[in-house]
């Protein structure tokens, strides 16, 4: 600190010293060269007007040859103390007279020159021609001492040496003093600035010694020092600010590493499914090209990934299928809507073709369609195989059928007619007996018409109307109550809405579940039928409930079987082959059947017409 | 040639050249010193002042010798191209005084000197610097005569005659001359 500070003391201190100094010298070196110059000039002036006088005093003695008279002349100079040596030279140069006169006069040079002054060697030399009226007769010379004016210039360099030793010691003094009021309050800030520094402490304030420069630099250093502690404040408060903010984007940020990380694991999940599913897998654009596939599709049709992607999907379309392909992919593009269990044909590499079904969603936002096939080929081949075997099996069923009925017929006739010949002959029992047979042919003939009824529906062609449902029902239900005599039985119609059906194989399906109603109903001391509709999954399920025997649950696989009967024909009557009949009707429209039953509380069947419904 | 001839001949020489030292070196005796009153003579015309009268007949300093011309040729080179105040400067020799018309400076030979009286008295109005080296001349009247002392050649000035003759001679040649007055 003290040697930091005495630095700039010294700087002062030098500055002004070396300042006073120069100019002191600058001053005493111009003064002392001034006198020296115009004393050269005075002595030079001084010594010609010396050297006239005696030049002129000299011409008489020159001009008549007069030596003593020179010497004389000369002599006179005695009183020139300076003077320590003259001559007097006539017109030939020769040496003519000398001063002093003991003085050698090889000590004189030889020749005189031209009217001159010189400085040689702490001497000045003269030499004035002498003239008399215009005429030269010969040359002064004069030599004068300078040692005098010597001593009295180094009488002069002393003072000046002295004068400057003192300036110098005076400006040091002063300075010493002076350059306090400037240093001091440098060396205040100096120190306040080391402590800030030092400690980081921004509180110190600089201490002012004056209004002047310096004043308002020491205001402006702690004005300085308040903006840097506030900003300092500033600094840390948004450093903490900032702090917090990074261990917040931290944790966002890891929470969304983890997060891309299971969504880059899922991805791979998803792919592994894309790529090792069973399915056909595959990525539709808007333009009608197949952009992405997985590799089942190569194994399934046979081309490569290359090859789907570079050609409009449509051209692997069996012609057949074309037509509604576009309609189902644009369908899809304009509306948006799923596509459900489509199926269509795809040529194979090896030129034949395979069944696809595919159940696809779009892409609302980029229109890309997302679709799953699957291979149906086999289940569509052994559905047409056992469409050939029922068609194959009812035409069987039909003509053993229809050859059934002759004999039978006949045996029933003739049975009838032995019974009426002979009914005198036969005692009871022989009665009792053909009674039987009686009852067991005719019963056997209706099988053989239900049978042949059933055989019928596989060949039958639908066709459709509006039914009106309920003055069919209606007429049904008066028909049946009258057929079977019924008098102890309730109806409960709803309003049931109309639909587009095949009228005659829809009255059969009315007929048998209405009848079947009343049957199992037949032994209730009140018996009810409800006939009514529900809509469920958008289409109208039409029910008939009664409150008759029911049936155990356990067995209703049993229930839609031909030739299948939950009861025996002693219970209630019938050849089971009615509700045979009934769900093929239904499904033959498209629709669906199902029944609900408990033991002794009744049964109630629900069957749609116009669309599969879950039934639960 | 003999060594012996060639000896006869060098010894007639060196006797020859030392004769004619001898006889030389009287005449150069002679000779110097009327060379130094010759240049002295020109020197006068620098020291004295003539009145302005005296420049009335001719504009040059006319330098007169009467008599027998004892300088030779010296008196003329002395003065050859020389002026003085703007003066040229001319020698003239005369037989007798009565030649003496416009001059400034007269030398007379010693051999006047039996008729000195007359001279001077008929040079008495003009202004004319009478110098001689005649002894008693400046007790005639005279106003310069040169005489030797200690072998050197120096002045005797009548002031007296001078002032008659109306003539101013600087205190620098007056300092060096011996002063005398007639009366």
């Amino acid at each position: 600190m003290l040697l930091k500070g005495t630095s700039i003391q010294r700087k002062l201190t030098r500055v002004i010293l070396l300042t006073s100094g120069a100019v002191l010298l600058l001053t005493c070196t111009s003064f002392f060269s001034y006198e020296l110059v115009t004393f050269r000039q005075t002595t030079v002036r001084q010594l010609s007007a010396i050297a006239e006088i005696i030049a002129n005093n000299s011409t008489g003695a020159l001009a008549f040859d007069s030596r003593d008279d020179a010497n004389e002349v000369l002599a006179s100079l005695k009183a020139e103390r300076h003077i320590v040596a003259a001559g007097l030279y006539d017109i030939d140069g020769n040496l003519f007279a000398k001063y002093p006169s003991d003085v050698p006069a090889n000590m004189f040079p030889n020749m005189p020159v031209e009217e001159s002054y010189r400085f040689e060697h702490s001497h000045l030399l003269g030499f004035q021609p002498v003239m008399q009226g215009g005429k030269r007769l010969g040359t002064l010379y004069l030599k004068s001492n300078m040692e005098a004016m010597y001593e009295r210039f180094q009488l002069y360099g002393g003072i000046v040496v002295l004068v400057i030793a003192l300036s110098s010691l005076l400006a040091y003094l002063l300075s010493k003093h002076l350059q306090r009021g400037i240093s001091k309050p440098i060396l205040a800030l100096a120190e306040t600035a080391k402590a800030i520094s030092d400690r980081g402490d921004y509180s110190v304030r600089a201490v002012k010694f004056g209004e002047d420069e310096l004043g308002a630099l020491t205001d402006a250093f702690n004005q300085m020092l308040t903006q840097i502690e506030e900003q300092n404040l500033e600094i840390i408060s948004f450093n903490q600010k900032l702090e917090k903010k990074v261990i917040e984007r931290t944790i966002e940020l890891e929470s969304n590493i983890i997060q891309l990380n299971e969504s880059e694991e899922q991805l791979k999940e998803y792919q592994h499914f894309f790529n090792n599913s069973n399915d056909l897998c595959l990525i539709a654009n808007v333009q009608g090209y197949f952009e992405t596939v997985n590799p089942n599709l190569e194994k399934v049709l046979g081309y490569s990934e290359k090859e789907w992607v570079e050609k409009p999907f449509i051209e692997f379309v069996h012609p057949d299928d074309m037509a509604s392909v576009i309609y189902e992919f644009q369908r899809q593009e304009t509306e948006a809507a799923m596509v459900m269990n489509f199926i269509c044909r795809f040529r194979k590499k090896e030129s034949s073709y395979a069944w696809i079904e595919w159940n696809s969603i779009p892409n609302p936002v980029t229109g890309k369609i997302y679709a799953i096939g699957r291979d149906i080929t086999e289940r569509k081949n052994t559905e047409e195989h056992l469409q050939t075997v029922n068609k194959e099996l009812e035409s069987f069923s039909y003509s053993v059928s229809h050859d059934l009925r002759a004999p039978l017929r006949s045996i029933h006739s003739y049975i009838n007619i032995l019974y009426e010949e002979y009914a005198a002959q036969f005692d009871d029992e022989a009665k009792r007996l053909i009674n039987i047979v009686i009852a067991n042919s005719r019963k056997m003939g209706q099988l053989i018409d239900d049978l042949l009824a059933f055989s019928k529906l596989g060949r039958r062609q639908l066709m459709k109307t509006i039914v009106n449902m309920n003055s069919l029902v209606e007429a049904i239900w008066e028909e049946q109550v009258r057929l079977g005599e019924r008098k102890n039985v309730e109806l409960f119609l709803s309003d049931l809405p109309d639909e587009s059906a095949d009228l005659v194989t829809l009255t059969q399906v009315w007929r048998n579940l209405i009848s079947n109603a009343l049957k199992y109903s037949s032994h209730k001391d009140h018996a009810t039928v409800e006939i009514g509709f529900v809509n469920k999954e958008g289409a109208t399920v039409y029910f008939v409930r009664d409150n008759g025997a029911g049936f155990d649950m356990k067995y209703y696989h049993k229930l839609f079987g031909v030739f299948q009967r939950l009861h025996s024909s002693k219970e209630f009557d019938g050849t089971g082959v009615g509700l045979a009949i009934v769900q093929r009707i239904v499904f033959k429209h498209g629709g669906t059947i199902w029944a609900e039953s408990k033991v002794q509380e009744g049964t109630t069947f629900y069957f749609s017409i116009s669309g599969k419904i879950s039934a639960d | 040639m003999s060594v012996l001839k060639k000896i006869a001949h060098q010894s007639f020489f060196i006797f020859l050249l030392a004769c004619s030292t001898v006889f030389f070196s009287a005449q150069t005796q002679v000779a110097r010193e009327y060379q130094i009153k010759a240049v002295f003579l020109f020197n006068f015309a620098q020291f004295i002042e003539w009145p302005a009268a005296s420049f009335r007949e001719t504009d040059a300093i006319v330098i007169g010798v009467l008599g027998e011309n004892p300088f030779g040729t010296y008196l003329d080179e002395a003065v050859r191209g020389e002026e003085v105040r703007g003066h040229p400067l001319v020698v003239q020799h005369y037989r007798q005084v009565e030649d003496v018309k416009a001059c400034h400076i007269l030398f007379i030979n010693a051999t006047e000197m039996h008729q000195i009286k007359q001279v001077l008295a008929s040079l008495k109005s003009k202004s004319i610097l009478t110098v001689s080296d005649a002894t008693n001349f400046t007790k005639q009247g005279g106003i310069i005569r040169f005489f030797t002392e200690n072998k050197k050649t120096r002045i005797r000035i009548n002031l007296d005659a001078a002032k008659d003759a109306n003539l101013t001679i600087s205190s620098k040649l007056l300092r060096l001359a011996d002063i005398v007055g007639a009366k």
